[in-house]
């Protein structure tokens, strides 16, 4: 399978500051990457260059096209949600799904009124008269009625509560993904999507600090929860991270030898949260 | 449809208040006051609609006019219908101007612009929907306004005419062509717009560059230059053509959205000085007034520096990244 995103040395600088610095990646065909990073790391920059909506240093190829030059063409391919409450505030149901029906050659109205149909949305709902949760179904349905080989999503469920977010990946992944397709995400939220994830990117200051499938991850990183008594020696081991609960610590290992840890005490599969939290110590000191 | 239709019907959904009903309400606006005004004057008429002019009674006058008078009539009500129309070509140009303002300023700001870029539609295209839709759709729904208007202040005028016993037919809806006058100023149509490209452009180029208060950049920008130039032209003898600078620049630049102000009254008065009689001021709408101001290099000059500033503003709109 080919790649969908192939960046190589990629870079942006806004004034001082790197938002992208000399990045490297690959995204593969029929993946569902997670794009993780701090407040300020990178994460829309980099979606706003695969994108077109933005400038850059370095090679990007996205469907084998050039974003910068190539924006029309691959906008036929490509959709995103950029952020909630981006639909305009006067447009009704109808007249947005007339309009995409209108412009995008791979809408398909049908499937759209299908999904619209489980929400609360009436034709005639003005962008203005909904809530930040319906404005968000109004855009997924619209977004989903898009055959796109590229769909990206950046802070897709800001803003909206715990039952909006899971019925949104919900019909995301029951309702669209498919091998066809490919989806990049970022959101802070991680606990939320890591079960819908193949892949996760975690980016920092502009570099991408890890870039690795799921499966690899489990393989690689490991939990263990230590009595005090044998602290020590985990500490010895050189462990990413190191938090305490109940009296007893527990360490975060990248790619140590699992029989070894599991002498230590009770291991397990880390949570993406914690992965995130152990590689991005000290971020913002 | 293709998606340029589907571009301009975007437009209008989003500006219809300023489109369909601002030009409307302007109209019912002067149909309501000239309305007040006839049922004043009415109510203080002889109440058996009997007029007397020199002892002679109007419907009688009215009965016995010479088809050249007819004809004459005719002009006058044409001219009156002509202007009338000016109240609704006003609120046209202001809502052209904030509409142009707002055109590529408003979906930055609320940020709708990266919904729109989520769709394969070029920057090109929907930046010349807009100057389509400020250049065509919006002049020709003010023109219907402006045909409802003189229908309705025919309609008015017929109650009158029958009021004093005259016969509305033979002498209101015989004479008057309201289609003819609205025919005219549709003609004016596409000279308007290419008068109109320098305000045009250079609003759009502050709509798409402003980070905040479009308008601000807008309007203080042009009279701040020209206020220098003033300052310069009158401390130094370097006489710099200090109203040429007004008139072609400031003037250009923030009032050409005003429908027929490339009128080159001067000129007019030159047509009209032998000749008397309404139908003249109708009939000076004719090829020569539309060709006049296209004969200049002015128009073309200002219509290219409008084309440049239509083509940055594209271009900000392509890669301005600040939503």
């Amino acid at each position: 399978m080919s790649a969908v995103v192939q960046a190589r040395n990629l870079s942006k600088r806004f004034g001082t500051t790197a938002a992208l610095d000399d990045v490297s990646f690959t995204i593969e065909a029929g993946r569902i990457v997670g794009l993780i990073g701090p407040n300020g790391a990178g994460k829309t920059t980099a979606l706003k260059a695969i994108l077109g909506l933005t400038d850059f240093q370095g090679e990007l190829s996205v469907l084998g096209m050039d974003p910068r030059k190539q924006r029309h063409e691959l906008m036929q391919q490509v959709c995103f949600i950029a952020d909630v409450a981006v639909l305009p505030r006067w447009l009704r149901v109808s007249e947005a799904i007339d309009f995409v029906a209108g412009v995008h050659p791979r809408f398909s109205r049908e499937k759209c009124e299908r999904f619209l149909a489980r929400t609360k949305l009436k034709p005639r709902m003005r962008v203005r008269e909904m809530s930040k949760g319906m404005i968000v179904q109004l855009h997924l349905a619209l977004v989903m009625a898009i055959d796109a080989r590229l769909l990206v999503l950046d802070e897709p469920t800001l803003g909206l509560d715990i039952l909006y977010r899971k019925e949104f990946y919900q019909s995301l992944l029951n309702d669209y993904f498919d091998e066809q397709k490919t989806i990049v995400i970022t959101t802070h939220q991680v606990e939320e999507i890591e079960h819908i994830l193949t892949d996760l990117m975690f980016i920092r200051d502009g570099k991408i600090v890890l870039d690795a499938s799921m499966d690899a991850i489990a393989e690689r990183f490991t939990e263990v929860m230590v009595n005090p008594d044998k602290a020590a020696a985990a500490r010895a081991l050189q462990p990413l991270g190191e938090r305490q609960i109940f009296g007893k610590s527990i360490f975060l290992f990248d790619g140590n030898d699992k029989p070894r840890l599991a002498e230590l005490g009770e291991t397990r599969q880390p949570s993406i949260a914690d992965l995130f939290v152990a590689t991005m110590k000290g971020t913002y000191a | 449809m293709n998606t340029f239709a589907w571009l301009l019907k975007r437009e209008y959904w989003e500006n219809r208040g300023g489109f369909f009903w601002a030009p409307l309400i302007a109209a019912g606006v002067v149909l309501l006051v000239v309305t007040i005004g006839v049922v004043t004057g009415l109510s203080h008429a002889p109440l058996d609609g009997r007029a007397l002019i020199g002892g002679v009674r109007i419907s009688d006058m009215a009965a016995a006019l010479t088809p050249e008078q007819q004809q004459q009539i005719g002009a006058g009500l044409n001219v009156g219908l002509f202007f009338s129309g000016a109240p609704v070509a006003i609120t046209l140009a202001i809502v052209t101007f904030f509409y142009l303002l707002g055109s590529l300023y408003d979906e930055r700001r609320d940020r709708s612009i990266l919904f729109w870029k989520s769709l394969p539609v070029s920057d090109l295209e929907t930046v010349l929907s807009k100057v389509v839709a400020a250049t065509v759709i919006a002049p020709l729904f003010a023109l219907a306004a402006a045909l409802a208007l003189m229908v309705g202040l025919l309609i008015l005028f017929s109650i009158i005419v029958s009021f004093y016993g005259m016969n509305p037919f033979t002498l209101v809806w015989a004479n008057a062509s309201p289609l003819s006058v609205v025919g005219k100023i549709a003609m004016l149509i596409p000279l308007n717009a290419i008068w109109a490209l320098p305000s045009i452009g250079w609003l759009m180029l502050c709509s798409a560059f402003a980070r905040r208060v479009p308008f601000l950049w807008a309007t203080l920008l042009p009279i701040a230059a020209g206020t220098c130039v003033s300052i310069f032209d009158a401390v130094t003898n370097l006489r710099i053509p200090n109203d040429w600078f007004w008139q072609h620049i400031v003037g250009r630049v923030l009032f050409s959205v005003l429908p027929g102000s490339w009128m080159d009254f001067d000129a007019l008065e030159r047509r009209m000085d032998h000749v008397d009689g309404p139908q003249v001021l109708i009939n000076a709408i004719d090829m020569n007034t539309i060709l006049g101001p296209l004969s200049g290099p002015s128009i073309w000059i200002g219509a290219a520096a409008g084309i440049g500033m239509i083509a940055i503003a594209i271009w900000l709109r392509r890669w301005r990244d600040d939503s």
